[in-house]
């Protein structure tokens, strides 16, 4: 049977798209069915918040696979949003200096609003 | 020092493994008394080494296990990683990426590198022998 990653997403504020992981891993055994899942879910948006408060392990294939959504939400004049890391996530974010290329936010609220301000 | 026996697993190589192989060195990790964030970035640096056994060994025998043992010495603690295949050359510099181009790959290695104080790799009699230490603070 084909293995799927668990995501949930619904519509916030600011036409913002929150998309929620149920999967306490992102790594190598389950990257490729993650990006086949948030492709579908932002496919025609351009404002979306990661909510990784579920998140307990990220990987360098999973770093891969956040930036590539950064990118193409990017390439569509959006932006893609983290928020409610955890706090070793957060250190590998800023041992990779990926914290410089993510907007990163402690809460999903802070990280819906902070769309607001370039509505 | 709190992990004064040396813990064992074995596994079989693939991907279906990494979550066993992650519980075990997180239950070690914290078992020796790692701070955080420093025993779940050692974690990570773990599942790169099982993730690259994975991905690059060359010459894996059909049914190929992983050996994996844990312990502490006086000043660190170590993961040490056994598995057969042939010997292979890790690189000697780390390029950086670099984040404007939005690379989507390639980080492994320097996590590996950046979250362990010590990072080892020998071969002999058909299997590559990796060992990653993590200084304990008093």
């Amino acid at each position: 049977m084909e293995k799927q990653f668990s995501l949930e997403s619904a519509m916030s504020d600011h036409d913002v798209l929150v998309i929620t992981l149920r999967e306490d891993h992102l790594d190598a055994g389950n990257v490729l069915e993650f990006k086949d899942a948030i492709q579908a879910a932002i496919q025609g948006k351009t404002r979306v918040v990661l909510d990784m408060s579920g998140v307990k392990v990220v990987d360098s294939s999973g770093l891969g696979a956040l930036i590539s959504c950064l990118r193409l939400l990017n390439s569509q004049h959006g932006d893609f949003k983290l928020c409610a890391m955890s706090k070793t996530i957060r250190a590998l974010f800023e041992l990779m200096r990926m914290h410089r290329l993510f907007s990163i936010y402690t809460s999903r609220d802070d990280a819906v609003g902070s769309f607001a301000e370039v509505s | 020092m709190k992990c004064v026996q040396v813990a064992r697993l074995e596994l079989p190589i693939g991907l279906d493994s990494l979550r066993a192989f992650h519980d075990f060195v997180a239950r070690e990790t914290l078992q020796a008394g790692l701070p955080e964030p420093d025993a779940g970035l050692f974690d990570i640096a773990a599942l790169e080494v099982f993730t690259n056994i994975v991905r690059h060994t060359k010459g894996l025998p059909d049914h190929a296990m992983v050996k994996v043992s844990a312990y502490c010495t006086a000043q660190e603690f170590v993961l040490e990683v056994v598995h057969p295949g042939e010997a292979f050359t890790p690189p000697k510099h780390l390029p950086a990426a670099e984040l404007a181009d939005f690379p989507e790959g390639g980080f492994g290695l320097s996590i590996i590198h950046q979250a362990c104080d010590r990072v080892t790799y020998t071969h002999g009699h058909g299997a590559n022998t990796v060992r990653l230490g993590r200084n304990i603070r008093p």
